[in-house]
């Protein structure tokens, strides 16, 4: 059986991380399951996982008043969703609603958070690793905002 | 009937008025013709100069698939007045045709086992005999990441579906602006990249959209470890002559019409990052 240190080693936002961090990090780390449709978070929750997706998409959404949930982006296998749990004061900001059936690896936020307290250079590999998925997340949706394909004036 | 004049094909300059075949919508906005081409050779990724007779001729790429050689393919968007003229033809119409000109994608060689297509928008167009000589291909492993606006917009969507249950094919779908009935991905292409299976030595990557859209492309797959030499963008510019002689598509020093719209990202790269360009 594969343990929980090599699941995580195959993770592509994982990849800068040495073996060391990895094996710190599992301690943290459980399999886990959503079937399609569950919200793994809602806006306005206190985010106390962080989940590395391993199969099946996540829609990140938001709930537009008279047009229902609205799905901006989606997320799938490899990727980080639940980094608000590192910020302060730890909401999720938007509904992250699994749009099939998901397993994926969760990190206990506080768990992680004690971790990094306690080892900086394991902290400061987390903040890379964080910062990196949120520069992803920030260019991606700038970059939709220009509306690339669509100018139909 | 029109009828393709062969013997005008020694001028590039003297357009051959050829008789459309058919008349395709694909999108609310977006179109196919298709045209008699006179049994001409071309390449994928080259382009034909279109015009409606009486109307200003456009560079369309050729969009179809490269085992039929008595038609050409040409899918459209309406964007301009000619555009919207040739969007009026139909079967039986006259057309006047100039080309195939420019320089297409490159032949996948031997040494590439891997196929990536990254496109957005009417980008897919003249990926398409690219990616139908690809789906002949069992041992190409191809992979075509494509990017819409909307559900709506996503061109080729049968032919997509079809692709994507050969063994060989993987397609990725991703829009930016979702209804409730896409299952598919939300987001830019860039986002899927770094979770499609690419091994960096054994893929060549062919990249045609928006030119923001190519440039983060590249940059992404870079990241990923493939060779700049390894990348192919398209380039557009305001392409009239076809031969390069007007330089209205001048890029620096080069001449789009000519030595591309394919270029290498090594060659085409520093170009790409200059704004005033």
């Amino acid at each position: 059986m594969i343990s929980m240190a090599e699941l995580l080693s195959q993770q592509p936002c994982l990849k800068e991380l040495d073996p060391a961090s990895i094996e710190f990090m599992a301690g943290c780390a459980a399999n886990t399951f959503f079937p399609q449709g569950t919200a793994l978070l809602r806006e306005g929750q206190r985010v106390e996982k962080v989940y590395l997706l391993r199969h099946g998409r996540v829609g990140i959404q938001v709930h537009v008043p008279g047009k229902g949930p609205k799905i901006l982006d989606s997320v799938g296998p490899g990727e980080l969703i639940g980094w608000s749990a590192f910020g302060r004061p730890g909401m999720a900001r938007m509904d992250l609603v699994s749009l099939e059936d998901v397993r994926a690896i969760s990190l206990d936020a506080e768990c992680l958070a004690r971790k990094c307290e306690s080892d900086p250079k394991f902290g400061y590999a987390m903040l890379v690793m964080v910062v990196d998925v949120l520069q992803n997340r920030l260019q991606s949706t700038i970059l939709q905002l220009l509306d690339l394909y669509g100018d139909r004036s | 009937m029109a009828t393709a004049l062969k013997l005008s094909t020694h001028d590039p300059m003297t357009p051959r008025i050829c008789e459309v075949r058919s008349f395709r919508r694909e999108t609310v906005d977006v179109f196919t013709l298709e045209i008699e081409s006179g049994g001409i050779d071309w390449q994928p990724g080259q382009f034909n100069m279109v015009g409606a007779i009486g109307s200003r001729e456009i560079p369309i790429s050729i969009s179809g698939d490269p085992a039929r050689t008595d038609i050409w393919t040409h899918t459209i968007r309406e964007v301009g007045n000619c555009s919207r003229a040739l969007a009026h033809l139909r079967a039986g119409d006259s057309v006047l045709m100039r080309g195939p000109f420019g320089v297409g994608w490159p032949e996948v060689e031997a040494e590439h086992s891997d196929l990536l297509v990254v496109s957005g928008g009417v980008g897919l167009v003249p990926l398409m005999p690219t990616l139908y000589l690809a789906s002949r291909r069992p041992a190409l492993k191809t992979t075509l990441i494509y990017g819409s606006r909307s559900p709506c917009d996503v061109l080729f969507s049968h032919r997509l579906a079809e692709w994507s249950s050969y063994p060989n094919m993987t397609v990725r779908l991703t829009v930016d602006h979702p209804d409730t009935d896409w299952h598919h991905n939300v987001g830019l292409v860039t986002r899927l990249i770094p979770t499609s299976p690419i091994n960096p030595f054994t893929t060549i990557a062919l990249i045609c959209g928006p030119e923001v859209m190519m440039r983060f492309t590249a940059r992404e797959l870079l990241r990923e470890g493939i060779s700049p030499r390894s990348i192919y963008v398209s380039m557009e510019r305001n392409m009239k002559c076809g031969m390069g002689l007007c330089g209205h598509c001048q890029l620096r020093g080069e001449f789009v019409c000519l030595s591309g719209p394919v270029y290498p990202y090594d060659r085409i790269a520093r170009l790409m990052e200059i704004p005033e360009l």
